[in-house]
């Protein structure tokens, strides 16, 4: 049925005198895809990127960059064949820096979606970043900020950490972006919270979710109606206390009120999705989740849309071409490195997205 | 080197430049996004907050620079007629001048309008995706990870099965023994790190390698891509069978140029605590290289070897472990000059070279052919003898209980030497000339043989019995998915298998000579010279036996001859929650014997079909049952067969965690070569009425995995029809040495598995795990058995039934049931696993039960049972047919490894494995009646078995495993 859609719609299109969006139901791709460490060969001067240099642990010459940057625009552009369109706004994260962006919207595969780009320089020690690509014409940028992490104030205890420690830790930073779509004024956050190693990294996921969080709640008190979406790597799963308590992530639509989020991929990953793998467990670590005001959203405002099954919110994009097909990772994410040698994958992850809908 | 001056010189620069004039800045180049040339003359406002700090334009060649800025964030606004503006953060830290490489601007005109392409086309009511969840059950099964390790120091078979069920690929070709099926691991043991990378299915599961049996599909990649990256090399010792392993990698994975190669070494040296005389000199190599010519086509090629050689174990009987004190006592070796000499070396170099193309021109679409050559010697010594005694030292006429028995109806009763025969075997260490093998003897022995032309003529000598494999494999495999829900695998394979047996001498031990005469037809038929004749070609044309020296083939030599060609196809389907395989494979299997020698006691006839004439008399041809003339020497009748199996697999999957699916398989297989030549080292007779065997295999599962918890139970039923076996033996009754073949073996697997790992939610990191496979392996018919005496063809007994097989239905009523043996047919164990910060330890409690000793068919013949007088007893009846339980075990396991990351490149580790921590020595492994009875009774009444033969386990051993990597 769909195949048939598309040249329909043209024949109607052309037949018709108005512009070609009169009328129509507008539906928006919003994901996010954590590209697993998209690095350039050149150094980042106080960054240690020495990893991904030529000379460096992955021998990371030009050769491998551009087979990484190809592959990333592969999976993009994928989305855009599945979906018939591209991503109205797409949030990533490990990228280096400004340089691998402006590379990577110029793929040949993906040039066309004339992605722009937001992007902070974060603090990080490797100097991975999150960054927001965006459809010009649809997503209108207002405002931007790089949100740093801080420890306090907060409701949880940092008695297990010296003062020293907290003033050494970094990470990185959350992205907001704030703009509208056709009018309606919208704020997207991208957050790549500490990862799993080390023991002390339980505390941190909850506090980067407290932070966005407040953030996200300021914004709707200065901005009433606006429409909320936080996205990222979060390194926990919707099922964690990071997700549901402290940003408040539902599981069903009919729960949410204006203090809430609702998290797709909560229903999600209780039905077996996963969008990465470890030790052969899968995990939901790349999340998309909306406030209310797009959950529930007013009549004729954009409104978040089952796409997956008809009744899951959420979906994670994979395909075989991005899937170990044989040996001990058999149907996990095709890696770029696995074992310490360059395999020419594409990323641990796979990307999420969701759908809204006027 | 030169880096990390450069760097201390400037931040050097950086702190001297402090309060002077900022060092930092911003550079760059403005370019069009659509076609990346440059643009000239953009404006640029570089703004920190919403004050303005700097003004620029880009140059001719669109470059930019705004130097003297500090520390901080900035935003860079860049504005071009006919361009979208763009807004870029830059952040200059350090005093650094950040380099923005190109900053692509986007031209209005290509996104005024939102076209078609920027919003989706879902129509609520009929779109969205139909995305399953895939959940990894397959890898990493519990049961297997938990049983696999564990239990191997039982020799726990899964569900009962024989080893050679099991297939075992490497590089996409079947491995398993063309002639035995055996599994082949040991061809590449000592190449762990070549060998690491596999994939597993598990019991009727199709693997995408090769449709498999009914006891899963292991596939060894073995290519040079799939070598771990970097330098490794570790050092390992282990207290059961060799102190030292030195093994050390190097692979360079993936390089830019499209090569890979990797290689890995190994040598493992030294005897160990338990078994004396167990030793290993054995060495490993391994080269690979795969060459990537571009997406679509690999090549890989690899060659390894692992030559050396190893002390081989014997089984004794209980009367010589409990008179020496100590099961682990091994009869194969002895002291020669003061050191021990082991009688029993196996002597392996068996290189393989593999050569891989694999075509992947789609995700949809990949398939390889591989081309797989075996060859090499592969080879164990024994000892033989002429004029002598069995020199073993526990041949049972040396024992205490040959002498003297308390049943009088044994006629044992020379107390006297009974007492110094346990006198010998209580103090073996007083007497080593007795209770092991007298090297020393030998050779004084074998130098006073003096012939008339003053050499000696060995007595005892060391010989290789060789079994050296020329292997040509081809397969060609294939997957494809049309669609997302389809895949369709499938495959061609080819086998072209020649293995010579012979033996050579390996060593006259101190004589001159030997004679390649068959020492046991001498005894039967010493008046006829020919008969004796090994090699009755070299007799006829020499006028005597040949003189052998050192390295001389002699005694038997002939091919083994097997062709295997097949197909098969599998088709996986899935609609929503619900999967379904659906597979066949079709083969045409033959085999055939080979002789290359021609023996005496079966010359058959010459080359034109003519009866021999040797020593000027016809020597009349025996025949087969078929009326084929017995023979030695030439190619045996042709074994044909047809072979096919069909899979059903069906998968549910219930919410996100828990699936249950059910498999089901009918497999048609043709026997082995070893299981079907009556004597191969004598003659091309085969077993008449040779058939396929028939399996029928089921099995149902459940399976949970989530929230740390992994859980899988299954159920299964099989039963294996027609299967063969063949054995030789010296047959106390006919005083020959003889050949049983027996035929219709029926069993029956049903049982149940359970293997669980669950987190204990009280200590962080700490988990629960365990295992329980509860099966019941017995035998359902009562097959028949062919004897026929190995120096005449003669037959004993033809077709007789084997009653008393399957059970016996004793006096009292009770049946007494038999079991498959040689595996614990309970087997559980219950442990703790901890796993934290690169720590892991491990500890368990095993149990087995219900192991059997492997059955011999003569003491459960009528005959046997009958005795002499052909009366059945209740006692004998019970006696003769019984079999063996093995007591139960109790295992207790530690393993603790830790790895240390120094400067996130090197990684230096340990694992310590400590098994069998309580010391258990009374743990029995195996073993095997033997065919043998006591027939000169006093009575006349009844037979006696001689007494079975025993594997043990060894008490507490432990395995240290340091590695380093970098």
């Amino acid at each position: 049925m769909k195949k048939y859609i598309y040249p329909l719609l043209a024949i109607i299109l052309l037949a018709m005198p108005f512009k070609a969006d009169a009328g129509k139901h507008r539906s928006y791709v919003i994901g996010f895809y954590n590209l697993e460490n998209l690095f350039d060969t050149y150094h980042d001067e106080g960054k240690n990127d020495y990893q991904y240099l030529p000379d460096g642990q992955n021998e990371w010459t030009e050769a491998k960059y551009a087979k990484k940057q190809r592959n990333m625009a592969q999976v993009i552009r994928a989305m855009h064949d599945d979906n018939k369109c591209w991503h109205a706004v797409l949030g990533v994260s490990e990228i280096e820096n400004r340089h691998v962006l402006e590379d990577l919207v110029s793929e040949p595969a993906i040039a066309e979606a004339n992605y722009q780009i937001v992007h902070y320089d974060g603090p990080d020690r490797r100097g991975v970043d999150v960054a927001l690509l965006y459809k010009p014409e649809i997503f209108k940028v207002i405002a931007s900020e790089s949100i740093p992490f801080k420890f306090t104030p907060s409701r949880i205890d940092w008695s297990q950490w010296t003062q020293e420690e907290m003033d050494n830790f970094k990470t990185r930073d959350v992205l907001m972006v704030r703009g509208t779509i056709d009018g309606e004024m919208f704020a997207f956050f991208v957050a790549h919270l500490p990862s799993r190693l080390g023991g002390k990294g339980a505390d941190l996921r909850p506090r980067g979710a407290e932070i966005i969080y407040q953030r996200a709640m300021e914004l709707q008190q200065e901005f009433p109606g606006i429409k909320i979406v936080v996205m990222g790597d979060m390194n926990d799963n919707p099922t964690d206390v990071s997700m549901t308590e402290f940003l408040r992530g539902k599981e069903f639509i009919s729960d949410v009120t204006d203090e809430d989020f609702f998290d797709p991929f909560l229903s999600m990953i209780k039905a077996g999705y996963s969008s990465l793998y470890y030790q052969g467990a899968g995990n939901i670590f790349d999340i998309v989740m909306v406030n209310n005001a797009i959950a529930n959203a007013p009549k004729g405002t954009f409104k978040i849309q089952p796409i997956v099954q008809k009744k899951f919110y959420g979906r994670v994009f994979s395909k075989p071409f991005m899937t170990n097909q044989s040996g001990q990772y058999k149907g996990t994410p095709f890696r770029t490195f696995s074992g310490g040698a360059f395999v020419g994958g594409y990323s641990d992850h796979y990307p999420t997205y969701i759908v809204i809908s006027k | 080197m030169m880096k990390r001056l450069l760097l201390i010189v400037l931040s050097l620069l950086a702190v001297t430049a402090l309060g002077a004039q900022p060092t930092g800045g911003v550079k760059g180049t403005i370019v069009n996004r659509n076609g990346r040339q440059p643009i000239e003359k953009a404006h640029l406002i570089l703004m920190q907050g919403a004050a303005t700090v700097a003004e620029t334009s880009s140059a001719e060649d669109g470059s930019f620079f705004i130097p003297g800025l500090a520390d901080g964030m900035y935003t860079l606004v860049i504005d071009a007629p006919e361009f979208l503006e763009s807004q870029v953060q830059v952040t200059v830290n350090d005093g650094y001048v950040k380099n923005m490489f190109n900053l692509g601007l986007t031209g209005i005109q290509r996104v005024t309008d939102v076209d078609d392409d920027s919003f989706a086309q879902f129509d609520m009511d009929d779109s969205g995706y139909n995305d399953n969840p895939t959940i990894l059950f397959g890898s990493n099964d519990v049961f297997n990870n938990i049983a696999g390790y564990n239990f191997s120091s039982v020799r726990f078979r899964a569900r009962g099965y024989a080893s050679e069920t099991q297939d075992v690929y490497l590089a996409g070709v079947k491995m398993n023994d063309a002639i035995t099926g055996y599994s082949p691991f040991s061809l590449w043991s000592g190449l762990n790190e070549a060998m690491r990378t596999k994939e597993s299915t598990n019991g009727l599961e199709v693997s995408d390698y090769g449709f498999g049996g009914y006891n899963g599909v292991t596939n060894i990649f073995g290519n040079a891509t799939n070598v771990r990256k970097g330098l490794r090399g570790s050092v390992l010792t282990n207290s059961t069978l060799y102190r030292l392993r030195l093994m050390g990698s190097y692979a360079t994975g993936l390089m830019d140029n499209g090569w890979a190669f990797a290689a890995n070494v190994s040598a493992r040296l030294g005897g160990n605590d338990w078994i004396d005389g167990v030793y290993y000199r054995s060495f490993a190599y391994y080269l690979a290289a795969d060459k990537v010519l571009d997406d679509a086509h690999k090549l890989s090629f690899v060659f390894f070897a692992t030559p050396g050689q190893r002390g081989a174990q014997n089984a004794s009987t209980q009367e010589v472990y409990d008179l020496v004190g100590d099961n682990m006592y091994n009869s194969n070796w002895g002291y020669q000059n003061g050191k021990v000499r082991n009688a029993r070396v196996r002597k392996t170099n068996e290189p393989i070279a593999i050569l891989k193309y694999d075509y992947t021109p789609s995700d949809k679409f990949n398939a390889y052919v591989t081309a797989l050559y075996r060859f090499g010697k592969n080879g164990y010594t024994a000892l033989d003898w002429y004029d002598a005694q069995d020199p073993r030292p526990d041949y049972y006429r040396n024992l205490p209980s040959y002498f003297y028995d308390a049943n009088p109806d044994m006629n044992r009763n020379n107390g006297i030497k009974n007492g110094w025969a346990n006198e010998v075997w209580s103090h073996p260490d007083s007497y080593p000339t007795l209770t092991h093998i007298d090297w020393d003897r030998f050779y004084y022995v074998n130098r006073i043989q003096t012939d008339d032309n003053g050499l000696n003529r060995s007595k005892y000598i060391q010989e290789q019995r060789h079994v050296d494999q020329n292997d040509l494999n081809l397969a060609a495999t294939f997957k494809y998915r049309p669609q997302d829900n389809l895949t369709v695998t499938g495959g061609l394979n080819a086998r072209v298998n020649r293995t010579e047996y012979y033996k050579v001498v390996a060593d006259l031990l101190g004589g001159d000579y030997y004679m390649d005469i068959d020492n046991f037809a001498e005894r039967d038929f010493a008046a006829t010279p020919y008969k004796l004749q090994n090699d009755l070609d070299y007799y006829m044309k020499n006028g005597s036996a040949q003189v052998l020296h050192k390295g001389d083939k002699y005694g038997y030599d002939y091919y083994a001859q097997v062709r295997n060609y097949g197909g098969w196809l599998n088709a996986e389907y899935t609609l929503g929650n619900f999967s379904a395989n659906l597979g066949g494979r079709v083969g045409y299997e033959s085999f055939w014997r080979e002789g290359l020698m021609r023996k005496g006691l079966f010359p058959g006839l010459d080359e034109n079909g003519k009866k021999l004439v040797v020593d000027g008399v016809t020597v009349e041809p025996t025949y087969e049952n078929d009326g084929s003339v017995v023979t030695s020497y030439g190619k045996s009748k042709v074994s044909k067969f047809m072979t096919f199996a069909g899979k059903l697999a069906l998968n549910y999957v219930i919410g996100g965690s828990q699936r249950v699916y059910a498999n089901l398989g009918y497999f048609n297989d043709a026997p082995r070569f070893n299981q079907a030549f009556l004597s191969p080292r004598t003659r091309n007779s085969i077993m008449d009425d040779l058939k396929t065997i028939k399996t029928f295999s089921s099995d149902i599962n459940w399976q949970y995995s989530g929230n740390g918890i992994n859980v899988r139970t299954t159920a299964y039923f099989t039963t294996i029809k027609d299967q063969s076996k063949i054995m030789s033996a010296y047959d106390d009754l006919q005083n020959a040495f003889s050949n049983f073949a027996i035929n219709g073996i029926d069993q029956q697997n049903i049982g149940v598995e359970l293997g669980f790992k669950v987190p204990t939610y009280l200590v962080p990191n700490l988990s629960v795990q365990g295992v329980l496979a509860a099966g019941r392996y017995v035998y359902t018919s009562n097959p028949t058995m062919t004897q026929t005496v190995d120096n005449s063809a003669e037959v004993v007994m033809e077709n007789v039934p084997v009653p008393y097989w399957k059970s016996t239905l004793l006096a009292d009523g009770t049946v007494k049931q038999h079991y498959v043996p040689s595996t614990p047919q309970i087997a559980a164990s219950l442990g703790l696993a901890y796993n934290y910060n690169y720590w892991f330890i491990d500890g368990d409690v095993e149990y087995f039960g219900k192991s059997y000793l492997d059955m011999n068919p003569l003491y459960r013949t009528e005959t046997a049972v009958a005795g002499p007088d052909n009366q059945v007893t209740a006692n004998e009846l019970a006696y003769m047919t019984e079999q063996e339980e093995f007591a139960p075990a109790v295992l207790v396991n530690l393993s603790v490894g830790k790895s240390w990351y120094i400067h996130y490149k090197y990684q230096l580790g340990f694992s310590l494995n400590v098994k069998n921590l309580l010391n258990n020595r009374n743990v029995k492994t195996g073993g095997y009646e033997q065919t043998r009875m006591v027939d000169n009774t006093v009575s006349k009444s009844q037979y006696y078995r001689f007494d079975s033969k025993y594997f043990y386990m060894s008490g507490t051993n432990y395995m240290l495993n340091v590695y380093f990597r970098f």
